[in-house]
């Protein structure tokens, strides 16, 4: 046997290729030019995104089949499900780059390193959304994490940022063994790690094959599943195994903050999808009850710890953790509209979270106290503009009808209401109202509090500027437009497509 | 399996668990260091076992052999003597762990021994390596063919790890160091 490949093998991997490219492109003329390093990095990562954006958009088009080799040996897929999570993973990924230029030039990073790793892990989550083998799963799971770590702890002259690099690094290997021991025992009790083959043995949806007895009854699918899950949770930061996420969020460099509330979730959440809703999904008796204490814990806890925080970038991290919850509740539904609702929520969150994040990013930049919730009184005053983009962005994390956080909770629950989980959806209301609490607070304080005295004007750059219009503006045109959600509903046919 | 391969499972299989224990109950680094060792090598011979000679190989070479000597050379380096791992800072966390830990191999031994392994530990490539007389052979064919991909992306994570290393090792003085 010898391997072909084809145009269509290479099609899939195109947007990764490019990203990767994209990435060593950057640490080439890194070495060579001296001159404003920083525009020049900026601007070739956002080309190396641009393109493999549109090369990704081509995929769309084509809805591409498993790939590499092609059939059912297949590593990676070039399925609009992989390709829709992509746009999210691009857009985060540019978003978080566009707010990054002036934190570079003032913590005096080598930005052609700083944004390199950041194509790096982008092109590890990509990989990752598409990915058909628990192999490349692991490997692009290990991808992303390594670059996270070393950007985490980027900022050698903060010891805080140390700390969050550090500390994510130690937790994230030890979930990553769980990660890869379940993998294993999954692998043994089915003879593959190809989720294909995989649903072949177990059966899927469709029942396609039928199960044999003795491997449904295997304690190693059981102890796979439980581990497995502990090593999806801990990467979304899911309750109980959220400890990490306060920490290396307030202490990680905010555009690496940003970019990593936001997009390690849209990489994971797909993966885990594929896993659990797919490959497993004839076990799905067997890990509801899982997923299912895992989501009404995570947006408890989430919620009610965010409302204590005094700092910004936790009480984000906090609210990041509700909101994985929240994600998770759509999941459990498994069902074609669960899986739209997780689809849909990343487009929304990476536009409200990410510009959360850039908020923060303008007033810290007045020093490190920049970061307390109390900065934020009489904000109206000294910024219009800045006040009124984070209300809207509060408002619709919380979830208020008009911006399209409304919407994507509002799938989210809608899912589980469909698959006969009411509790889950209501417990997901009551915590989202116990969510406005710490969200208003926020924006009572810039409204309503009276502006301190001597405290100076605050001014974003044009290019945080941009962002922050566009943040908003798509908070609203993806809430009010069905386009966006029809792209989502095309997204999961391929992904149940799959199966039959 | 043949009687001879059965003493040697379990001879080898008790000190590999035996090697885990020293890990993490030796008082030193050190010990920790060459317990490890000690377990590493008793894995490599359970991979003999399974009649896969080139990772048995691999494991002596890159783990017992130059991941070991790294690891007693950076603590012998430190001259970390006698440093007690566990003090007695968290004791109810230590228990609490165990405890923990037990309960865990408890559920395992109990659903294991209640329903049976159900294990098939084929690969759907396992003809192929059976095609090949050789088993380096095979492995490298299924390497360069079914598995190119995940071959391919493992070169990048070691382009991070390296980019990693020099971000963050280098000096601190000035903007370029």
């Amino acid at each position: 046997m010898t391997i072909h490949l084809t145009a269509a093998d290479y099609g899939a991997v195109l947007p990764i290729m490019i990203v990767l490219g994209g990435a060593l492109c950057l640490l080439l003329t890194d070495a060579f030019v001296k001159v404003h390093e920083t525009e020049i990095a900026t601007g070739i990562s956002l080309a190396t995104l641009l393109l493999a954006f549109a090369a990704s958009a081509h995929l769309w088009a084509v809805n591409a089949g498993p790939a590499f080799p092609q059939g059912a040996g297949a590593m990676i897929t070039g399925d609009r499900f992989g390709q829709f999570f992509n746009f999210a993973l691009l857009l985060s990924s540019a978003l978080a780059i566009l707010i990054a230029p002036p934190y570079i030039r003032t913590s005096h990073f080598d930005a052609g390193e700083f944004l390199s790793l950041i194509l790096f892990a982008t092109a590890g989550m990509m990989l990752m959304a598409a990915s058909l083998n628990l192999m490349v799963i692991f490997l692009s799971i290990e991808l992303l994490s390594l670059a996270l770590y070393i950007l985490s702890g980027f900022d050698r002259n903060r010891p805080r940022s140390q700390e969050a690099g550090f500390k994510y690094f130690l937790l994230s290997s030890f979930a990553s063994a769980f990660l890869i021991y379940g993998m294993a025992l999954i692998y043994g009790a089915t003879g593959s790690t190809n989720l294909i083959r995989i649903v072949n043995v177990l059966g899927g949806h469709a029942g396609t094959v039928a199960s044999t007895h003795t491997v449904l009854s295997s304690p190693f699918v059981l102890i796979g599943i439980a581990l497995m899950a502990v090593g999806f949770a801990f990467k979304l930061s899911i309750v109980p195994f959220h400890m990490w996420t306060p920490d290396v969020y307030q202490g990680a460099p905010t555009p690496v903050t940003a970019f990593m509330s936001v997009a390690t979730k849209a990489a994971v959440f797909p993966a885990f999808l594929r896993v659990f809703n797919l490959a497993l999904g004839a076990e799905s008796h067997r890990w509801f009850g899982i997923l299912w204490a895992l989501a009404i814990v995570t947006m408890i806890v989430g919620n009610v710890l965010a409302l204590s925080q005094s700092s910004m970038k936790r009480l984000l991290a906090y609210s990041g953790i509700a909101h994985a919850g929240y994600v998770l509740v759509a999941m459990s539904a498994n069902n074609r509209l669960g899986a739209t609702a997780v689809a849909f929520y990343f487009i929304v969150y990476a536009f409200m979270n990410i510009g959360a994040f850039a908020l923060v990013l303008v007033l810290e930049s007045r020093g490190e106290a920049g970061d307390e919730i109390a900065t934020y009184r009489g904000l109206f005053a000294r910024s219009p503009l800045l006040a009124v983009a984070t209300g809207v962005f509060m408002f619709s994390l919380a979830g208020f009808p008009p911006t399209a956080g409304f919407f994507a909770k509002y799938y989210a629950f809608a899912a589980a209401v469909q698959a006969g989980h009411t509790e889950l959806a209501i417990i997901g209301v009551i915590t989202s109202v116990i969510s406005l609490g710490y969200y208003l607070r926020v924006v009572v304080l810039m409204f309503m509090q009276p502006v301190e005295a001597g405290a100076e004007q605050v001014r974003a750059g044009p290019l945080s500027d941009f962002m922050l219009t566009a943040s908003v503006a798509g908070l609203f045109v993806v809430g009010l437009v069905p386009w966006f959600y029809n792209l989502a509903v095309q997204a999961v046919q391929s992904f149940f497509h799959f199966t039959t | 399996m043949p009687v001879l391969a059965i003493i040697v499972f379990w001879i080898s299989t008790v000190l590999a668990v035996l090697g885990g224990i020293g890990v993490v109950a030796s008082p030193a680094p050190v010990y920790s260091a060459v317990s490890l060792i000690l377990t590493l090598a008793n894995l490599a011979i359970l991979y003999l076992l399974l009649n896969a000679q080139f990772i048995a190989a691999a494991q002596v070479l890159i783990y017992a052999g130059a991941v070991m000597v790294l690891f007693l050379f950076v603590i012998t380096l430190l001259g970390v003597r006698d440093y007690r791992l566990f003090g007695d800072r968290q004791p109810l966390q230590r228990y609490g762990a165990m405890l923990l830990g037990a309960l865990l191999l408890a559920g395992i031994i109990y659903f294991v021994s209640k329903s049976g392994t159900g294990l098939t530990g084929v690969h759907s490539s396992y003809n192929a390596f059976q095609a090949h007389k050789g088993n380096v052979q095979a492995f490298g064919h299924e390497l360069f063919n079914g598995f190119l991909l995940p071959f391919e992306i493992t070169p990048f994570l070691l382009v991070v790890a390296m980019i990693g290393a020099v971000a963050l090792g280098k000096s601190t003085q000035g903007s370029r160091g």
